[in-house]
């Protein structure tokens, strides 16, 4: 046990991780590139019912599996080596830099787990209503009805017809009934779900809308994580810039 | 002034500035390059202007961009006097300018799913990253073809990490609001994790005792995917247009 303890936390460990990770996703990017509807399946679907409907194809999904295996590697690693330093640091007069790199670093594992979360938990549900028509997300308990949308003046899909950028949707729960607006880059939460207009330019008939009502647990982590990392990049380029600015002064000093 | 005008102009001017600098004249060169920034940037903003409107996803347009970066950052140097580092960003300058002389200049078309500010934001710091990440990536191959090991630069890949990591949470609040998800199974996305993975990897590497060589090797391999990252369809259409009318 403490010989694998001491195999986790070196950092050189993770430098042939992070080297093997990104080529094996750059090799994931290649097969996107040529399977390009399969992998993007991925978007709408769990991992789970995905592999049910491409099991049979192991050339689009064996890089996901090795995948899988260095970034659980990675995660452990991680967290292994963060550990020590985060003890390492409380000892330390000026933490403030080492504290950036921690910050770093439980962001990483944040952002694994929301993307963990996403991939195998959650719903979506892609849904054309008309005005005043109403539909059932079994998935979600909950049903929704599209009162009235309103259309881009500019923006058209493929058949040139305007585009829907903003709707009234009234969203039926067993607790009850809210009115909810959606707008184009602004979508409602209801009921744990995120509500969007697909902005969709093919195959949605003339007077209806494309909505999608997603629970997707992972994206809140991963939003957890982005604030996180915006703070820690701040930080780190504030400090950097002090460190700078007193390197100078030392050198005019002397 | 026309786009397809402007990129040219910028294009040539760019490959002059750096002609100009191999035989010697420094200030010259400099202002040329000055002089093709301008010219860059003026063809990206008449190519944002369509119908009396402005579109400013089709300004942020990143293969356009990126000679005008790389400009930048030459001019940088230069004024540093690190020229041994100049020379090598400007014969990326010089791929990049000449990729964009040849490259097909279709009129703008706008996409509404970039009508938010989240993605001239995400392009921008995208263009940051990729002209920091291409630099330090010639660098190393400069390494490791002299064998000299002298070129290699932390600053750059750490600060073009920095953005990158800013560029990947802007595309991902981008793609949340815009597609409803925060990350796409697309060889774009991919590509990106991938690029990410490489550059946090390089910056473990002092701390992970990692031998220069093998370093700078790796650093060097980036390229791959930060070319493909940011290049891969210009280079495809060019390369279909030049059979096209070679053929």
């Amino acid at each position: 046990m403490k010989r694998l303890l001491v195999f986790l936390s070196r950092p050189l460990l993770a430098f042939w991780l992070l080297i093997a990770s990104g080529t094996v996703i750059f090799w994931g990017a290649i097969v996107a590139r040529l399977n390009d509807t399969a992998l993007k399946g991925l978007n709408d679907t769990l991992m789970q019912d995905w592999l049910v409907v491409y099991g049979s194809r192991p050339g689009l999904y064996i890089w996901i599996l090795i995948l899988f295996v260095l970034l659980t590697l990675l995660a452990l690693n991680t967290c292994v080596c963060t550990l020590p330093y985060v003890v390492q640091t409380l000892r330390v007069d000026s933490p403030h830099r080492r504290l950036t790199v921690i910050l770093f670093h439980i962001c990483i594992l944040i952002f694994l787990l929301g993307h963990l979360l996403s991939t195998f938990a959650g719903t979506n549900a892609v849904l054309t209503l008309k005005p005043g028509e109403q539909t059932h997300i079994p998935a979600a308990g909950i049903a929704l009805k599209l009162i009235g949308a309103e259309r881009s003046t500019k923006a058209l899909n493929n058949d040139g017809l305007p585009l829907a950028t903003a709707a009234v949707v009234e969203v039926v729960a067993p607790g009850g009934r809210e009115i909810k607006h959606l707008h184009a880059f602004r979508p409602a939460f209801a009921q744990g779900l995120s509500l969007h207009i697909a902005l969709k330019e093919k195959g949605v008939p003339f007077g209806a809308v494309q909505i999608i009502a997603r629970r997707d647990y992972g994206a809140y982590v991963l939003m957890l994580g982005a604030c996180l990392a915006m703070l820690a990049t701040l930080f780190y380029a504030i400090i950097a810039w002090k460190a700078r600015e007193s390197r100078s002064r030392l050198g005019e000093n002397s | 002034m026309s786009y397809a005008f402007g990129m040219s102009s910028a294009s040539g001017i760019y490959l002059a500035a750096v002609l100009l600098y191999g035989l010697g004249m420094r200030r010259t060169a400099e202002a040329g390059l000055a002089a093709g920034i301008v010219a860059n940037l003026a063809a990206l903003l008449a190519r944002g202007f369509i119908g009396g409107t402005w579109y400013i996803d089709q300004v942020v347009m990143e293969d356009a961009l990126l000679p005008a970066g790389l400009a930048i950052l030459a001019l940088y140097l230069a004024c540093h006097e690190d020229r041994a580092r100049l020379r090598i960003v400007l014969i990326s300058l010089a791929a990049c300018a000449l990729l964009m002389l040849l490259a097909p200049k279709d009129p703008a078309v706008p996409f509404l799913r970039s009508q938010t500010l989240w993605a001239p934001l995400f392009f921008l710091t995208e263009t940051v990253s990729i002209v920091l990440f291409m630099a330090a990536s010639t660098l190393a191959v400069a390494d490791l073809v002299t064998k000299r090991m002298t070129l290699t630069s932390r600053p750059l890949l750490l600060w073009g990490f920095i953005a990158f990591t800013i560029c990947q949470i802007v595309g991902g609040v981008w793609a949340y609001v815009g597609w409803s998800y925060p990350f796409s199974w697309s060889d774009r996305h991919l590509a990106s994790a991938a690029v990410w993975c490489l550059a946090a990897a390089l910056l473990h590497a002092d701390f992970a005792g990692v031998g220069t060589r093998t370093r700078a090797w790796c650093t060097a391999l980036m390229l791959i995917p930060v070319v493909y990252l940011s290049l891969f369809n210009t280079l495809f259409e060019t390369g279909v247009r030049l059979v096209e009318v070679l053929s």
